[in-house]
C-alpha cells in the first residue's frame, strides 16, 4: 500500500518533452487509469514510477520518501504488461509461486497462497497445467496473479487487456475492478480506451502530449471536461462541437451559432474565455433530442445522412449546413437519410470552450 | 454485377477443418460484415473469396461467374489487410498509383493521374500525395491502404479487420466514413471484423461465424433482436446478453420457469409451444443488460440482487448483480447512482426475453410480446 506523489515531474528525451511539468497526487488504495492517445506521455509516466526511467526535472515520492534514484525492484511494485510475461516451461503453479520463492518462503505458505490468488482470478483448477496448454485469456489471468502474489504497494498495468477479445475484456474489466477493491492496493493502470479507463478507474488522469489535461473521477470527466481535448477524447460516441458567438449582455448567456436556420440558445453564464475571441459549442449525443424540423424549441436543423444501429440505441448521424453531428435515439426511432430534423439541445448540457487554449467555461 | 455466391464451401489445413460447409449469398452493392471471435475462419473465408485460398470442396462464384479456378489478379476484386502493406519508399500518389502501373490492362499515365487524384478526393487525402507513409498519422496511413483498394474500381472490395489498428477515437470517424463510402461506390464490399459493433454499426447483413460454421445470417436488426442461438445472443451485443438458468414445468393451462429465488410463469398458447417439449429440461433464459431494470425502474420486482460493481460509461452506467451466485450485468441511466453491496429490485423485461434450449438453441423469443409473467 502506498501514497504517490508526482512533483513537476518533466522527462526529456534530447528536445522532445514526453512528460512536461506533471502533477499528480495518488491517494492510498485508489485504482487511477492513465488514459490519452499514443505519443501522449503515459507510458513515459508509467516507466518512471516503475523506475526504469529516471525524470529529467522533479520528484516522485511513494509514502513521502523521494524514490528517484531507487531501482525498479527496490520499490516494492507488480507488473503486468500488455504482453504477459510468464515463464512458458513453468506450470501455472510455477508460475505464481515464483515470487515467493525468490523470497524463500516456507513451501506450505507458498502453496496457501497460490491456491487464494488463484481462487480470486477463477483458475485455481488450472494451476497443474502446463502453460502453453493454456488460452489466451488464461495466461493473462497467471500474469496478474504472478504480479499480485508478492502484495506490491503498487500495482502498475500497462494496457493489460488489449490483446484479449471484447467479451472477455468485458469480463476482465469487471474482476480487476473486484480484486482491487478486495486487495485495497494503489493500483495505476495505463490505456488508450475511455471505456476502460470510465470503467474501472476511481480517477483517471488525463494526458495529451506530455501534460496533463484533467485529473478527476469519470463522472467529472465526462460531464464537466476541464477542456476541448478532453471533452472530444471521453465518450463512446465523440462530443459534437459547433462554433459559437457568445452575448453576456443580459445577464444569461446566449449562444448563436453561425449556421443555416440556427436559433440561439440561452444557457447560464459562465466564467472565463476573456483570452478569446472565438468559442465553441460542445454536447453530446445523448442530450440532443430529435424534433420536428419546423419546432421552436429545435436551435439547429439537419438532414440525415446515416443511421447507425448499435442494438440498444441508434446514433443518427446529420449534417447542418456542412457540420456533421451525432445524436443517440432509442432503437425504435429509425429516421431515414435525407430526412430533415430539428435538434433541441439539452441547455444544461450544453459546454463551452474558448477557441484559444481550448479550456472550457465554468 | 457483383453478387457473391459461396456454394458449400469447405476448406481443410491438415487436420483443421477452417470452413466447414459454407453457404452465402452476398448481394449485389450489399455492405455484408462477417464477425467472429479469432479462429473462427473470417480471414479464410476473404481469402477464398480473393483467390489466395482454394477450397477443398465447393465453388466461388462472382458475378454469376464460377471463379473457383481463377488466381486473385483474374477475380477484379481488392482486398485491404489488418496489417497495412503500404511501399514506404513510395509517395503517398505512388502508392495509390501502383495497383494500376501493375494491373493486368494498361492504364495510360493521364488515366492513372485521373483516377489516383478522384479517389484522394473522395478519401480526402489530395494534401498528402507528395508525403511518404512514414510521415502520415496512422488514420493517414489508413485511408492510402483503403485507397489502394478503391483506386482500381474493381467488382468486389474486401476489408480484413482495416480498423483494428487504429484508436479508439479514429475507428469510431471511420466506420461512417467507410459507410459513406460504400454508398457512393455502390459496389459489394465484404468486411471481416471481432468487433460486434463495427459490424452492426455498418452492415446491411451479419453473418456470425464461430468454428468455420454459419450461425446467423441477417440484418443487424435480425442478430441483435432474433438471435437463433446463445453464441450470436453473446457475440451480438455489449455487453453480452445475460444467461440464466432456469427449469421448464408445464402444467394443464400453463408453463413455468423455474430458477432458484424466481419464477415467470405463461398460459399455454401457440407461441410458446416450442417450449412445452422442453418439459423438465433445463432452458437458459437470455435477458439483454438493457431489459434489466433495477431500483424504482423495477416497481414489479420479484428478484432482489446485491450490487457487485458499478461501471460509469458516461452516457451509461452497467451494474453488476449478484443473482443467485451468478454474475449478471444491467444497464442503467447514469443519474441513478447504486453502490456496492446495496440490495436493489430486479426485473426482466418479459417482453423481450429469449429462451435458449439443447446446445443453445433459440426455442423461444419474446420479440416485444408479454407472455411470461412473474410467478408468486
Amino acid at each position: 500500500m502506498a501514497e504517490i506523489q508526482i512533483k513537476q515531474v518533466t522527462k526529456t528525451f534530447g528536445r522532445f518533452d514526453a512528460v512536461l511539468d506533471l502533477d499528480l497526487e495518488l491517494e492510498d488504495g485508489t485504482f487511477v487509469a492513465l488514459l490519452g492517445p499514443s505519443g501522449c506521455g503515459k507510458s513515459t509516466t508509467m516507466n518512471m514510477l516503475s523506475g526504469l526511467l529516471e525524470p529529467t526535472r522533479g520528484e516522485i515520492l511513494f509514502d513521502g520518501a523521494v524514490v528517484n534514484k531507487l531501482k525498479p525492484g527496490d520499490r516494492n511494485i507488480g507488473f503486468v504488461f500488455q504482453n504477459y510475461a510468464i515463464f512458458t516451461h513453468m506450470s501455472a503453479f510455477d508460475n505464481i509461486a515464483f515470487g515467493l520463492r525468490v523470497r524463500k518462503q516456507p513451501a506450505d505458505e507458498i502453496r496457501e497462497e497460490v491456491h487464494q490468488v488463484a481462487r480470486l482470478l477463477g483458475i485455481e483448477n488450472m494451476l497443474d497445467r502446463r502453460t502453453t496448454d493454456l488460452s489466451v485469456n488464461d495466461l493473462q489471468k497467471v500474469a496478474i496473479g504472478r504480479s499480485m502474489i508478492t502484495k506490491p504497494g503498487i500495482f502498475l498495468l500497462d494496457e493489460p487487456f488489449s490483446n484479449l477479445d471484447a467479451r472477455f475484456r468485458s469480463y476482465m474489466r469487471a474482476e480487476l475492478k473486484k480484486l482491487q477493491r478486495e486487495l485495497s492496493q494503489t493500483m495505476i493502470y495505463v490505456t488508450h480506451d475511455q471505456v476502460e479507463a470510465m470503467s474501472m478507474a476511481e480517477k483517471i488522469a488525463i494526458m495529451d502530449r506530455g501534460q496533463l489535461q484533467q485529473y478527476g473521477t469519470p463522472d467529472e470527466v465526462y460531464n464537466q471536461p476541464a477542456n476541448r481535448f478532453v471533452a472530444g477524447f471521453v465518450g463512446s460516441t465523440m462530443m459534437n462541437f459547433v462554433p459559437t458567438t457568445l452575448d453576456r449582455s443580459g445577464g444569461d448567456l446566449v449562444l448563436t451559432m453561425p449556421l443555416a436556420d440556427a436559433r440561439p440558445l440561452t444557457v447560464h453564464n459562465r466564467d472565463g474565455g476573456d483570452d478569446s475571441d472565438s468559442f465553441t459549442m460542445g454536447i453530446r449525443s445523448e442530450h440532443i433530442e430529435l424534433v420536428d424540423p419546423g419546432s421552436e424549441t429545435a436551435s439547429l436543423r439537419g438532414t440525415v445522412t446515416l443511421l447507425e444501429s448499435l442494438g440498444p440505441r441508434n446514433i443518427v448521424h446529420l449534417s447542418s449546413d456542412g457540420y456533421l453531428l451525432r445524436v443517440t435515439v432509442p432503437p425504435t426511432v429509425r429516421p431515414r437519410v435525407g430526412e430533415a430534423v430539428g435538434l433541441e439541445l439539452d441547455a444544461r448540457r450544453v459546454h463551452v470552450f474558448a477557441d484559444a487554449s481550448g479550456t472550457a467555461l465554468a | 454485377m457483383s453478387r457473391i455466391q459461396i456454394n458449400s464451401v469447405t476448406k481443410r489445413f491438415g487436420e483443421v477443418t477452417a470452413l466447414d460447409g459454407i453457404e452465402l449469398d452476398i448481394a449485389n452493392g450489399e455492405f455484408f460484415c462477417v464477425l467472429g471471435p479469432p479462429g473462427a475462419g473470417k480471414t479464410t473465408l476473404l481469402r477464398t473469396i480473393v483467390g489466395l485460398e482454394r477450397p477443398e470442396e465447393g465453388a466461388v462464384l462472382i458475378g454469376g461467374v464460377d471463379v473457383t479456378d481463377l488466381v486473385p489478379s483474374e477475380r477484379n476484386v481488392s482486398i485491404v489487410f489488418q496489417n497495412l502493406a503500404l511501399y514506404p519508399d513510395k509517395t503517398v500518389y505512388d502508392n495509390l498509383a501502383f495497383p494500376l502501373r501493375q494491373g493486368r490492362e494498361k492504364v495510360s499515365s493521364s488515366e492513372i493521374d485521373r483516377r489516383v487524384r478522384e479517389t484522394a478526393a473522395l478519401l480526402q487525402i489530395e494534401p498528402l500525395l507528395k508525403r511518404r507513409p512514414a510521415n502520415l498519422s496512422g488514420g493517414e496511413r489508413q485511408r492510402v491502404a483503403i485507397g489502394r483498394c478503391l483506386v482500381r474500381a474493381p467488382l468486389v472490395y474486401l476489408l480484413d479487420e482495416p480498423l483494428s489498428a487504429l484508436d479508439a477515437l479514429l475507428r469510431l470517424q471511420m466506420r461512417a466514413e467507410l459507410k459513406y463510402l460504400q454508398r457512393d461506390l455502390g459496389r459489394t464490399l465484404v468486411y471481416v471484423t471481432h468487433d460486434q459493433v463495427e459490424a452492426m454499426s455498418m452492415a446491411d447483413r451479419i453473418c456470425v461465424l464461430d468454428r468455420g460454421h454459419v450461425q446467423q445470417v441477417g440484418t443487424p436488426d435480425d442478430v441483435y433482436n432474433r438471435p437463433v442461438n446463445t453464441f450470436v445472443a453473446t457475440t451480438v451485443g455489449m455487453p453480452p446478453m445475460n444467461l440464466v438458468p432456469v427449469r421448464v414445468e408445464t402444467g394443464n393451462a400453463e408453463v413455468q420457469l423455474r430458477a432458484g429465488t424466481f419464477s415467470f410463469s405463461s398460459p399455454l398458447d401457440s407461441r410458446i409451444e416450442a417450449i412445452t417439449s422442453c418439459n423438465g429440461q433445463e432452458l437458459q433464459i437470455g435477458v439483454r443488460p438493457e431489459d434489466v431494470h433495477i431500483g424504482a425502474d423495477a416497481p414489479q420486482a420479484i428478484m432482489r440482487c446485491r450490487v457487485i460493481a458499478v461501471e460509469p460509461l458516461g452516457g451509461e452506467a452497467i451494474v453488476d448483480l449478484d443473482l443467485d451466485g451468478r454474475i449478471i450485468k444491467a444497464m442503467t441511466l447514469p443519474d441513478v447512482r447504486f453502490e456496492p453491496d446495496e440490495v436493489v429490485p430486479v426485473q426482466f423485461d418479459l417482453s423481450r426475453i429469449h429462451l435458449f434450449g439443447t446446445e443453445g438453441r433459440s426455442v423461444y423469443a419474446a420479440g416485444g410480446a408479454n407472455t411470461f409473467v412473474p410467478a408468486a
